[in-house]
């Protein structure tokens, strides 16, 4: 399964991704930033997990793990009570106050369909997103990416 | 669906975009891999282009003020008002107020009416006209002529957070980062920005002391080249340089080591140092350096696309800035004032009360904005998307404009509107068969008579009394920028932050999330307060661009900021 990893030495926070992802879901903030200890700011990218525990959460079913491995929320299921976002480990689906329906990282399946990537890659402006498979970023050493963020926040880059 | 091309104008970089459009609105952004500047990738104003060309906002039809209220006009009632208007003044008693996104074909037919009319035509971004003038005119030798040669540096000293505001060259920079495993990034800003976090060594100068930095840099690197001949006109002296900066002279040696060490050394300068002190030294001492240290150049960064070719059509001497607007308006010498593009309103201090005064107030825009709010007619302006013309990049390239959309019957193009006034003032002229005046205007390289420490880096003095230090770089706007439009500015913006150090937060008794008002000689502001230690004691970082108070632009004399707790 590909999957979306975050190179913090690149990622300049210019918010370009959180952007892009805002245009290509009708205008919903699906992909979000975090501050790490205040002096790190990193985006939250859902991580697809393999036993989602957002969709053992959901109490009518509105959350699917699709043939291609991308966790999806299917808006017309959904019902807004927000169990999706609490169960998350990551903190990656942010809860909507003004709409009833939460919204979550899809991978851009359209995109998938089309044979292109997430538009929050294609825009990343400091090549710090990448898609890939898990192997391809086991093997340049990048993909432990909550690692990165626990134990590398920005003052320690230099 | 037809795929259309078009370029991005909302900075000097010019990355090309490519879209799927329908026949009334752009229906999706393709991110163009073939792109020569981006590689296929955009900042967030490169995909904010999309809605700003398809937004309901978008002004549809020129608006009359009767009493309080605008009404609607087609265009051609908008003509009769404008000839109607017009006939009563002499054309000397007429502006033109131009912003960064005019094509090369407007400047060149406002130079032409300035020629054969005597208009007066007027920049609006003072900053941008000045590094142009400074910087960006140097010879092809001492200027980037193609972004690729960012990768055949090994040094790269940076003024601002350049990374921010032209996040489409950060990637290269990086790249150099971690290939060639040095120092090698120097960022010289008072702020700890993003650049600055993501750079080998940051310079954290006293704000408005940039000009300083770079005389010591220039003053030590001739001392270590044996060059110090080239400096007899002035002189430095580096206990008033850590005096003025903050910075250690063993860190500036230590600077000085880099750059000399290093093969080759690139400058990117942005429109930010402009905003403050002593931008004809600080220009003047990059030139310098670029003298004394081989194998060095700049890489000048402007706010909007077209500021290079702007300045190549129209007479730069012949120019005026807001501030001599202000004073025109004042005197009585300007009777109507035609606004392009931009919200002056916003963006320029106390330009409203002169505004006011005049007889005939005309704004061409994008949307309604607050200075089509107090103008008697509001003309509806195609954005660069929706028009064919030619532009010139930070490379000196000139690049084509093709209109991806075509605009609304009531929509025109700034050279149409141009054409109209100019036809009401008595110069017509066939757009069709204007010739570009494309000769380059090459300087002389170092002018010593610029290169000055007469001014002292701003200092507080009164209790309470702090720096403001504007970084509207956050939101990816400007001072009048038209991203304001934006809905996703308008959701993630949570309103003006405020950032103050502990101890003087401790000093003042104020506490995380209070309410603050900021206040000096020519207005007030307020918002929240956050603790951050990274900023410098005596200093306030604002996210949002106060323009009217900004007390580092040093043009307007303000004066520091008093800060006070809101009940």
């Amino acid at each position: 399964m590909k999957l979306v990893s975050v190179n913090l030495d690149y990622c300049m926070e210019c918010r370009s991704c959180t952007v892009a992802c805002y245009y290509s879901h009708y205008k919903r903030t699906v992909l979000d930033y975090t501050n790490v200890k205040i002096m790190a700011t990193v985006p939250v990218h859902c991580r697809h997990c393999e036993e989602p525990l957002c969709m053992a959460a959901c109490p009518s079913n509105a959350v699917k793990k699709l043939e291609n491995g991308a966790v999806k929320i299917f808006d017309s299921l959904c019902i807004g009570c927000k169990s999706c976002a609490i169960a998350c480990p990551f903190g990656t689906i942010t809860p909507k106050i003004e709409s009833y329906v939460n919204a979550k990282c899809d991978l851009c399946l359209q995109n998938l369909k089309r044979g292109e990537i997430p538009n929050c890659v294609l825009t990343c402006p400091s090549g710090a997103l990448r898609f890939g498979t898990r192997d391809e970023f086991e093997k340049d050493r990048k993909f432990n990416v909550g690692a990165q963020i626990i134990a590398r926040q920005k003052f320690f880059r230099r | 669906m037809a795929i259309k091309k078009s370029t991005c104008l909302f900075c000097s970089l010019g990355c090309e975009l490519k879209y799927e459009t329908g026949p009334f609105k752009i229906e999706r952004l393709l991110y163009d891999s073939g792109s020569r500047i981006s590689g296929g990738n955009l900042c967030p104003r490169g995909n904010f282009t999309t809605e700003f060309t398809n937004s309901m906002n978008r002004l549809k039809s020129p608006m009359l003020k009767k009493g309080r209220k605008h009404i609607k006009l087609n265009w051609n009632d908008a003509f009769l008002e404008l000839q109607n208007r017009f006939s009563k003044l002499r054309p000397a008693s007429v502006g033109f107020l131009l912003d960064g996104l005019t094509s090369c074909e407007e400047a060149y037919f406002t130079s032409l009416m300035q020629e054969k009319l005597g208009v007066n035509i007027y920049w609006n971004l003072p900053g941008d006209l000045e590094l142009a003038k400074e910087v960006g005119l140097l010879s092809d030798q001492q200027t980037i002529r193609d972004i690729s040669e960012i990768e055949n540096f090994q040094t790269f000293v940076i003024i601002g957070n350049i990374f921010i505001s032209h996040p489409i060259i950060a990637k290269r920079i990086l790249n150099r980062k971690y290939e060639v495993k040095g120092n090698n990034i120097i960022v010289i800003d008072p702020k700890v920005s993003n650049t600055a976090l993501l750079s080998n060594q940051h310079i954290q100068n006293n704000p408005g002391s940039e000009s300083y930095v770079l005389a010591a840099l220039a003053q030590l690197i001739a001392n270590r080249t044996e060059m110090v001949s080239k400096l007899k006109d002035i002189e430095i002296n580096m206990k008033k340089v850590v005096e003025n900066t903050g910075i250690s002279e063993a860190k500036l040696n230590q600077i000085t080591d880099i750059i000399i060490n290093s093969k080759n050394v690139l400058f990117i300068t942005n429109n930010n140092i402009n905003k403050y002190r002593d931008i004809e030294s600080i220009c003047g001492f990059i030139k310098l350096i670029l003298t004394l240290k081989e194998n060095s150049k700049v890489l000048p960064l402007f706010t909007f696309g077209n500021t290079k070719g702007i300045v190549q059509q129209l007479d730069i001497n012949r120019m005026k800035s807001v501030r001599e607007l202000k004073a025109d308006m004042n005197s009585g010498r300007l009777d109507a004032l035609v606004i392009l593009g931009s919200d002056p309103a916003v963006s320029c201090p106390d330009f409203s009360e002169s505004f006011q005064k005049l007889d005939l107030k005309i704004t061409s825009s994008y949307f309604r904005n607050k200075t089509a709010e107090m103008s008697d007619i509001i003309l509806a302006e195609a954005s660069w998307m929706q028009k064919s013309g030619t532009y010139i990049n930070f490379e000196g390239k000139l690049n084509r404009l093709e209109p991806v959309l075509e605009p609304r019957s009531e929509i025109k193009n700034r050279i149409n509107i141009l054409n109209s006034i100019s036809r009401i003032l008595g110069f017509e002229s066939e757009i069709d068969k204007l010739t570009f005046k494309l000769e380059r205007k090459v300087r002389e390289v170092i002018n010593f008579d610029q290169l000055n420490l007469k001014n002292p880096a701003p200092q507080t003095s009164k209790k309470n009394e702090m720096l403001l230090f504007c970084d509207e770089s956050d939101m990816h706007f400007g001072d009048d920028s038209i991203t304001r439009e934006i809905s996703w500015v308008k959701i993630n913006f949570e309103g003006p932050i405020f950032k103050i150090n502990p101890a003087d937060a401790e000093s003042m008794g104020i506490k995380e999330d209070k309410e603050i008002e900021i206040s000096n000689s020519a207005g007030k502001a307020s918002g929240k307060i956050k603790i951050d230690p990274s900023v410098l004691q005596s200093n306030i970082i604002s996210n949002y661009c106060f323009s009217s108070i900004k007390s580092l632009w040093v043009q307007d004399k303000k004066g520091p900021v008093t800060v006070n707790l809101k009940i």
